[in-house]
């Protein structure tokens, strides 16, 4: 981009108006000078019939009009014109400046340029870069889901004939289809969150009754493993949700209320109708999570302990959970510590999901 | 017994899925590519195609093409892409069922037992129909007409529960229990809502419902009128 600069027009400061300053600096004194003093003489020839230089009086009046007015003259013009001198070079200093300026724009606006053009290259590089890398997940995670059919299937047919099979066989094929599930899940996750990413996930919306998803999600996810506190309201109006999606947001934050809360604790789930939608909080009664995991825990691949004490997870879970929830217009957020009480800090999940349209019949009761 | 060909280059899924449905009563052949399929297709003449999509030479969507030059067999596709627009591709091409891997072998085995039934023109255990409405359960897959109805698995219950008791006024209360459990019998608040999206999903003319009809008072009844 370049930047034009004003110039100085202003026509007293041109070079013309100076030069012809300067000659008027000598001419107007001068011819002053001579009809000041013809004048003298004239007068006095008039009136005394003689010229002015020959008496006293006479000198004094040829010198004060002939030459003190035209020398005051002189220097007024000769002032003025040093004046218009210095603003003229002030011009010309600035009319250099303004030139040097404006090539420094013009040589930096052409630098911004080439940053910009490899700024654009880089972007494109990148993105292209992020696409080979969704690409890549997608296919290696459809390249799985064949060898995972016949690992799934092969377990389902060993397990049918579980009966006959000796009790360690049996427990192990068991432990190998489960983790076989879980491996099956994972997959399914990591291609959601490609898809996701590509804004390719189809959602499937409709109305969600919220507390039997509840409890069935508590059901499986926490079990009798530790107590439940539930605050729940009379009515809870359905949600507008993609339900799978949905219970698999709530299972998220269930999962890991278990996982980082000590054994035996309760975790506390409170349900919220509100004007704008409804408000599920899972709270823990785990270590808390310090504000600079906060800020970071809802991006790709962190957890929110590392080391021998973390537990086992794959980091995609809390960043697909928002992910997911923000998708079908939902919020979901994170408040630590839960609890006033400085043993126990928790750290509170909560998802707020948009209310289903009513029914006009609805509409018409109310 | 029932002859099912298998059409995958997967040979340990194949050999599985020979040894699950053999248990299951079929008589099942392997083929390993498209190619290999349509040649044991004049050999064996099947009852039913079990057709992979991604293989190598000839592919599943080829294959599904030059068999739907020459015949009306049952198909059903095995893909590892669940893309709607995949699953849209299988039945313009004239797939009858569609599985994505990975699938648990009980729930391919009822899909192929709907597949036959529907072939053979008898009412299946596995499927609903009411005017254009095709509800597939197997496949937990609603139908209009050509269209694929989006429903989540509740409203997909709830429309079963109707269906399955057609022109009987169910009450809120009778559908909260087969659809979410006895133990949310008292809780019937959510169900007017769930029937008004669920219509607007079925329904050609919501205001005018065809098939969901409100019993003031009473309930909610299922039967295609007009």
């Amino acid at each position: 981009m370049a930047i034009t600069l004003p110039k100085l027009t202003n026509s007293l400061y041109q070079p013309a108006a100076l030069a012809r300053g300067r000659a008027l600096r000598y001419v107007v004194p001068i011819c002053l000078f001579i009809l000041a003093t013809a004048f003298e003489f004239w007068e006095h020839w008039r009136e005394e019939g003689m010229f002015p230089l020959l008496d006293r009086l006479g000198t004094l009046e040829v010198i004060i009009f002939g030459l003190v007015g035209p020398i005051a003259v002189y220097l007024t013009v000769n002032y003025l014109l040093q004046i218009m001198t210095e603003l003229d070079n002030a011009r010309q200093q600035t009319a250099v400046i303004n030139r040097n300026l404006e090539e420094i724009v013009a040589a930096r606006t052409a630098a911004l340029q080439v940053s910009n053009d490899e700024l654009a290259q880089a972007n494109l590089r990148l993105r292209q870069l992020d696409q080979m890398k969704s690409d890549f997940v997608a296919l290696v995670s459809h390249e799985l889901r064949t060898p995972l059919t016949a690992l799934n299937g092969g377990l389902e047919v060993a397990l049918q004939s579980a009966d006959t099979l000796p009790p360690s066989s049996r427990r192990i094929l068991e432990a190998m289809a489960s983790e076989s599930r879980r491996l099956t899940q994972l997959v399914q996750n990591i291609l959601d969150v490609s898809r996701l990413e590509a804004g390719r996930l189809t959602l499937n919306l409709g109305p969600v009754a919220v507390a039997p998803l509840l409890r069935r999600a508590v059901e499986l996810i926490v079990g009798d493993r530790r107590p439940v506190i539930w605050h729940l309201p009379a009515q809870i109006p359905p949600i507008w949700a993609d339900e799978l999606h949905y219970e698999q947001i709530i299972r998220n934050l269930l999962r890991n209320a278990d996982k980082y809360s000590p054994a035996g604790k309760p975790v506390d789930i409170h349900v919220t109708a509100r004007d704008d939608g409804v408000q599920v909080e899972v709270v823990d009664q785990g270590a808390g999570i310090t504000p600079e995991v906060q800020a970071m825990m809802f991006e790709r691949f962190t957890r929110g302990q590392t080391g021998e004490n973390a537990s086992p997870g794959w980091g995609l879970g809390l960043y697909f959970a928002r992910k997911l929830t923000e998708a079908q217009g939902g919020q979901l957020s994170v408040r630590s510590p839960a609890w006033p009480a400085p043993g126990v800090p928790g750290a509170s999940f909560s998802v707020v999901f948009p209310l289903a349209a009513m029914a006009p019949e609805e509409l018409e009761d109310d | 017994m029932t002859e099912i060909l298998l059409v995958d280059d997967d040979q340990n899924l194949c050999q599985l899925l020979r040894e699950y449905l053999t248990g299951q009563g079929h008589a099942v052949y392997c083929a390993a590519n498209g190619r290999a399929g349509l040649r044991a297709l004049f050999e064996h003449k099947p009852d039913l195609m079990v057709l992979d999509v991604t293989m190598p030479q000839v592919d599943g969507w080829e294959t599904l093409k030059r068999l739907r030059e020459m015949s009306d067999l049952p198909v059903i596709m095995l893909t590892a892409r669940d893309e709607e627009a995949d699953i849209l591709r299988g039945f313009s091409l004239g797939a009858d069922d569609y599985v994505c891997k990975p699938f648990s072998f009980a729930q391919l085995a009822a899909r192929i037992r709907a597949v036959l039934a529907r072939g053979r023109g008898m009412d299946s255990a596995e499927e609903l129909r009411a005017g254009d409405l095709v509800v597939n359960l197997a496949a937990r897959r609603a139908q209009r007409g050509a269209e694929l109805l989006n429903l989540t698995p509740t409203e997909f219950n709830l429309l079963v529960a109707l269906m399955k008791r057609p022109g009987v006024v169910l009450s809120s209360e009778e559908l909260v229990r087969e659809v979410w459990g006895p133990q949310y019998a008292s809780e019937i608040g959510f169900v007017r809502r769930y029937i008004w999206h669920l219509r607007n999903k079925i329904e050609p003319d919501p205001e005018h419902p065809r098939y969901l009809h409100n019993e003031r008072g009473f309930g909610y009844r299922f039967q295609a009128v007009g």
